[in-house]
């Protein structure tokens, strides 16, 4: 039992291009330890818009293409990443949560590499994908385009610049 | 109605309030998948996903779709549109996911 839930709180996601590299606190960033390789299920995703006006909110969980070089520890009071039972154990092996990185994570434009659409209006639209047993979305690899995904707000989807408030609720083995 | 049907299975679920928001235009809802009233001022759209066990995404299912949905027969499940083409290449060969990424 070691579900755990990535949470940002008020971030403006400034849409950006597929297959780009994002720049910071624009994203959310998940990635596997490329140790076993360990698998991460991806179990919710979870988008409120906090727009203040009308606005097309295009966000998108893609795998990153490629990943990002020197993730930053979350430190910010903006976002939160901790286990769903209080008195749970890490595991050895821990998944990378960022928002921000050295250089940011390539979100993929390549068509055989899978999508979730998330895209609402930011003013005062609800989005929530809960997955059924076993048929999470998958986070596993040694290297990208497997190892790891991340959720922005695409202008390739039509997103325009959109505050949001987003939780991804995960489980990694 | 099959006690075991694959149509009844209904997996992951996904819920897009628009109940008190102004929605989604319809070129935009037209682009993604959607009708436009599923997405609309006012709307409240429910609908089951499955996961793809091929790609590893998950797909959610249309509720006015009308031709059937792409079936692995190896998997013996139900898989998402993109890879049930590329599934039909005379060269294909069938890997998991989960298969793919371990190599």
């Amino acid at each position: 039992m070691a579900k755990r839930i990535f949470t940002t709180k008020g971030q403006t996601f400034n849409a950006a291009a597929d297959n780009t590299a994002l720049t910071s606190v624009i994203f959310m960033y998940l990635l596997a330890s490329a140790t076993a390789p360990q698998l991460v299920d991806v179990l919710e995703c979870k988008v409120s818009g906090m727009a203040s006006a009308s606005t097309l909110g295009g966000f998108v969980l893609k795998r990153a293409s490629t990943n990002a070089t020197t993730p930053t520890a979350l430190s910010t009071a903006s976002a939160s990443d901790g286990l769903l039972l209080p008195t749970g154990t890490a595991l050895a092996s821990t998944v990378t949560a960022a928002i921000a990185a050295a250089t940011g994570p390539i979100g993929s434009n390549a068509v055989t590499d899978a999508t979730l659409d998330l895209g609402l209006n930011g003013f005062g639209g609800i989005f929530r994908w809960n997955a059924a047993p076993g048929q999470e979305w998958k986070i596993q690899g040694a290297a990208a385009p497997g190892q790891g995904s991340v959720l922005y707000n695409s202008s390739t989807s039509s997103g325009v610049n959109c505050a949001a408030n987003i939780h991804i609720i995960y489980e990694p083995y | 109605m099959a006690p075991f049907s694959r149509n009844l299975y209904q997996g992951g679920y996904v819920n897009i309030d628009h109940s008190a928001s102004p929605g989604m235009p319809a070129w935009w809802a037209r682009r993604h998948g959607y009708l436009p009233h599923q997405v609309a001022e006012g709307s409240v759209y429910e609908a089951d996903t499955y996961g793809c066990p091929h790609c590893g995404g998950v797909v959610v299912k249309n509720p006015e779709r009308q031709r059937p949905r792409e079936i692995c027969f190896k998997c013996n499940t139900f898989i998402c549109d993109t890879c049930a083409a590329i599934s039909r290449h005379p060269d294909y060969v069938h890997r998991l996911f989960v298969q793919l990424v371990e190599k």
